[in-house]
């Protein structure tokens, strides 16, 4: 059964009429460097909170950010990332 | 984090029992979801007297066999409580009735069972309204940071280990963090549910379970 946070997102964002195509839009590069670095928990302080509030803006974002984490389950901390 | 609760531990089995015709089954579930049904529906407006009329349709419904037409319980999918689920039928039909009621306000005589239902989408536009403002209004209040780290570890699947080495922070001090975050959407959703209808009486189990349902209907 789904939790009960995953059924919330999931009705406001359905509710609110996400566009499903907008989950294809990938964030600007100067984004996307700092998602990586925040995945790999880099990101300084200072620099998360303007990231996270872009994140909640761009919530389809935040997929990405998910997968970047993901990606480091099997991949080793020297091992550098795949080009952007 | 709960799911949506059912009033009974038993309740699968109580409502295959039901489905297939069993009275004394019926009879448990009627007795346990009877009571929050008629507080839902005066909550929502309806009077003493379509309260009773609408859950005796209801159950009567939930008969094998009534009038030849299949069970209302055989629509019931079990993916949320059967109380949420009791309650947005009883909800719709009161709306319908309430409308049906209105428009024919000036046809006396005329039997009730051969007026129209209404689109269930008319029916539910107001409910989904209250709904989506109040959750979004508890989302709004929401920090940023929790909003998100919530979102990545109940919609993404990442662990609450992953989340926290993202902002430095311990396993314990995420757990707590993402606990009060999602008491503090519960606190300031119900709050707004009963701020915009005072009548109104939803319990959290409740109001995700609807959620839940209308969900569902938008896939």
């Amino acid at each position: 059964m789904q939790n009960a946070f995953e059924i919330l997102a999931g009705f406001l964002d359905r509710s609110e009429g996400e566009v499903e195509g907008r989950a294809l839009e990938k964030p600007p590069a100067a984004v996307q460097v700092k998602l990586r670095e925040f995945a790999r928990g880099a990101l300084p302080a200072a620099e998360q909170e303007p990231l996270l509030v872009q994140l909640r803006q761009n919530r389809h974002w935040i997929a990405q950010l998910a997968e970047e984490v993901k990606a480091l389950r099997t991949r080793s901390p020297n091992q550098p990332p795949p080009p952007l | 984090m709960s799911s949506p609760s059912s009033l009974i531990d038993d309740e699968p089995a109580l409502v295959r029992q039901a489905q297939q015709g069993d009275a004394a089954a019926l009879a448990a579930l009627r007795e346990h979801c009877q009571l929050p049904l008629e507080n839902i529906l005066l909550a929502r407006g309806a009077n003493r007297g379509e309260v009773q009329d609408i859950l005796a349709d209801l159950w009567s419904d939930c008969v094998p066999g009534h009038l030849g037409k299949p069970t209302l319980l055989a629509k019931y999918g079990g993916k949320f409580s059967l109380l949420s689920w009791l309650a947005r039928v009883a909800g719709n039909r009161w709306i319908d009735v309430k409308r049906r009621g209105a428009k024919f306000a000036d046809a006396p005589g005329t039997d009730f069972d051969d007026l129209p239902g209404c689109p269930t989408t008319l029916a539910e536009d107001g409910l989904l309204q209250l709904l989506r403002d109040s959750l979004r209004a508890a989302f709004n209040r929401c920090p940023s940071e929790a909003l998100v780290l919530l979102r990545l570890v109940y919609v993404h699947g990442l662990t609450q280990r992953e989340v926290g080495r993202l902002v430095g922070w311990s396993e314990a001090k995420t757990s707590r963090t993402l606990a009060q975050a999602m008491e503090h959407i519960k606190q300031q959703t119900l709050a707004e549910l009963k701020r915009q209808d005072a009548r109104l009486e939803l319990s959290w189990a409740d109001f995700v379970g609807l959620c839940a349902s209308m969900e569902s209907d938008f896939l």
